[in-house]
């Protein structure tokens, strides 16, 4: 999604006076003339000028004003439907992947991606499945990474 | 000598050899693959390195990107579309050229001056890495402060596009470093009362997510073309090679030699030193009418100045830490987890180390001879492979590889948010790198800081008593003030005389 620069400004703006107010809460050192405060302080500086600069910039300028420009993908259903699930899968795995274990979630996910990118089912499905064992058997028994079992914990090997 | 010998047994252990095999395979595909860079896989390799010793996992990186810079180039001549960007400039002239039926010639010539770029940019390596980590074992807190800003300044005045924006960025990444507990007061800052952010954003994950999530975001919410192949049968790859070499011997070397000094300027890389060579071998040709209709001599020069480059930005890694590129930086990032901080000192202290790297660059380049023309000959079968069935791979593999650092899902959600920012800042033009940079070098730059002012006692004008420190110091005010320098002058010449 495409926003206007003026926009882009005005969130690095509103951000860097958050950031500001937050580091207010920051201790003083004794003994330390730096604190903990000053770098991020002149960060928020600096993003704020940058803000700034962008609105102005913008405003200036003889260029598009419209704040949101819909990108095209977002009137073709399948790339909209491809686009939430990667964001979705990845949501469900922070949240949930020692619940449902990864060989429920990745799979799931291979499988769901594959045929919104409209790959074949009688393809999908092996490939999904094989690709998630491999991942699975490298991580898991090759470099001793604990991924979770979740919902197959009784059938782990 | 006994260090030579030991770099030597390090790096042909049958192990580091059979790991930078696969890493040249996987580096010539990745980047044969139009939508897939030579950052990505790095940033994909990362999570399997990280439970390898530091020189094979300095050998995987090294490798795989110099493979898939040449790689690039084959998908650009072949179908018009850059493999990487460090191919995007030349593309129309490599795909004229194969219109010409000169397809051998030119993916020949990406792969000869490739190879001799790579070459190049290695031996100024060898022979300048040492000779400045001699240098900077003078420096103290001031110069090391000065020059990483000078770095983080390079990188957003030089090699952006838009200043403010890179600024923007470059702020981003200086955040994402303050977040957590390891800053000179170790008070925790940013952390929200979370366990997981105590000790700040893991590097790792957060790489993944800027360069391998949000390439899969972009290639989902693209309309796929089919991809139409100009020729898939290759005669001699070197014929007419040696023609090329010597009727543009300049060229060669000035692409070699001005891609390995934008290499080793930080937050410039491969893609730029290509956009430039290409500009300048226009410039100084003798058939500048013939750039754009299929004329060899801008592939010859761009193309030894992105692999020369990738060298050229593992100098202020190795010497100073200060990462060339976004993948040195993601490098950076690899090493500093192995507790292996790069700098002078390590030329001192693990020398073997260093020259297993060089050692790892000749080797690689040199193996990118065959394995260049195996993959050029292989195109057809490459292509093969379905991209819709390889994103959703590497999406699952950027999730494992995220969970793999720390064992920890809240690894996958950085992954993600990082992930999400980094296709947000591109649509927004933000470019992506000064991110990165920001992110490594943003602890470096405070404690530098930190200790200078104690070590100072309050007085700012320390900063610039040193004669080295003093001089970075200016070079960098005289660097911020370039862009409004610029903009003075343009205006004092449009003012009619």
């Amino acid at each position: 999604m495409k926003i206007h620069d003026s926009l882009n400004g005005a969130l690095l703006l509103v951000f860097a006076i958050a950031l500001y107010w937050h580091t207010l809460g920051f201790p003083e050192i004794p003994g330390d003339p730096v604190g903990p405060s000053l770098f991020p302080r002149l960060i928020a500086i600096g993003m704020g000028l940058c803000g700034i600069v962008l609105i102005v910039r913008s405003l200036l300028s003889r260029g598009s004003r419209r704040w949101f420009e819909t990108p095209g993908w977002i009137r073709v259903p399948g790339l909209v439907g491809a686009f939430l699930l990667v964001v979705l899968g990845l949501l469900v795995s922070y949240l949930f992947l020692d619940r449902l274990g990864f060989l429920v979630v990745a799979p799931s996910l291979l499988v769901a991606l594959m045929l919104v990118l409209r790959v074949r089912a009688r393809l999908a499905i092996p490939v999904a499945i094989g690709a998630s064992l491999l991942i699975h058997t490298i991580f898991y028994k090759g470099l001793g990474v604990p991924l979770p079992w979740g919902l197959l914990e009784a059938w782990a090997w | 000598m006994e260090s030579i010998a030991q770099a030597f047994a390090l790096i042909f252990d049958p192990y580091v050899l059979m790991v930078i095999g696969a890493s040249a395979i996987y580096g010539l595909f990745v980047g044969a693959i139009p939508g897939l860079t030579a950052t990505m896989a790095t940033a994909l390799l990362v999570p399997i390195t990280f439970f390898m010793p530091a020189v094979p996992a300095v050998a995987a990186i090294v490798t795989a990107t110099a493979m898939a810079i040449f790689s690039g180039d084959i998908p650009g001549a072949l179908l018009r579309i850059p493999g990487t960007p460090a191919s995007a400039a030349y593309c129309d002239e490599a795909y004229a050229m194969t219109r010409k039926g000169q397809a051998e010639l030119v993916l020949g010539a990406g792969l000869v001056f490739s190879v001799i770029g790579g070459i190049f940019g290695t031996i100024v390596l060898v022979t300048a890495a040492p000779m400045l980590a001699d240098f900077a074992l003078q420096f103290s807190t001031f110069e090391y402060f000065w020059l990483v800003l000078l770095g983080l300044t390079c990188a957003v005045f030089i090699a952006s596009d838009n200043v403010v924006k890179g600024l923007a960025s470059l702020f981003i990444g200086l955040l994402v470093s303050s977040v957590g507990m390891e800053n000179p007061a170790a008070h925790p800052r940013f952390t929200f009362d979370t366990p997981d952010l105590m000790g700040g954003v893991t590097l790792i994950p957060m790489m993944v997510g800027l360069f391998a999530v949000s390439e899969v975001l972009r290639y989902v919410t693209s309309v796929e073309k089919p991809l139409n192949l100009a020729q898939d049968r290759f005669g001699s790859i070197f014929k007419g090679q040696w023609a090329l070499v010597k009727k543009y011997p300049v060229q060669a070397l000035r692409g070699s030699g001005l891609g390995t000094l934008i290499g080793a300027l930080p937050g410039a890389g491969a893609d730029i030193a290509a956009w430039m060579s290409y500009a300048v071998s226009k410039k100084f040709s003798r058939e500048p009418e013939k750039f754009g209709t299929g004329h060899p001599e801008g592939v010859v020069e761009s193309g030894a100045a992105n692999n020369s480059a990738l060298s050229g930005a593992w100098i202020p890694a190795l010497v100073f830490g200060i990462p060339g590129d976004s993948i040195t930086a993601i490098a950076i990032g690899v090493l500093y987890m192995k507790n292996m901080f790069p700098g002078p000192q390590i030329f001192l202290e693990n020398p073997q180390n260093i020259y297993a790297v060089f050692i790892v660059f000749f080797l690689a380049n040199l193996l990118m001879l065959p394995l260049g023309v195996l993959a050029i000959k292989s195109y057809k079968q490459v292509l093969r492979v379905s991209r819709a069935v390889l994103m959703p791979a590497i999406l699952v593999f950027c999730m494992v590889g995220a969970f793999a650092i720390n064992n920890t899902q809240f690894d996958i959600g950085i992954m993600l948010a990082f992930g999400l920012l980094a296709f947000f800042m591109e649509k927004n033009g933000f470019p992506v790198a000064p991110v990165i940079l920001g992110a490594v070098l943003g602890g470096m730059l405070e404690r530098h800081f930190t200790n200078s002012i104690i070590k100072a006692d309050g007085d700012w004008t320390t900063f610039f008593s040193r004669p080295i420190a003093g001089t970075l110091g200016v070079v960098t005010v005289l660097v911020w003030l370039l862009p409004a320098g610029i903009a003075l002058w343009k205006r004092s010449r449009r003012v009619p005389q």
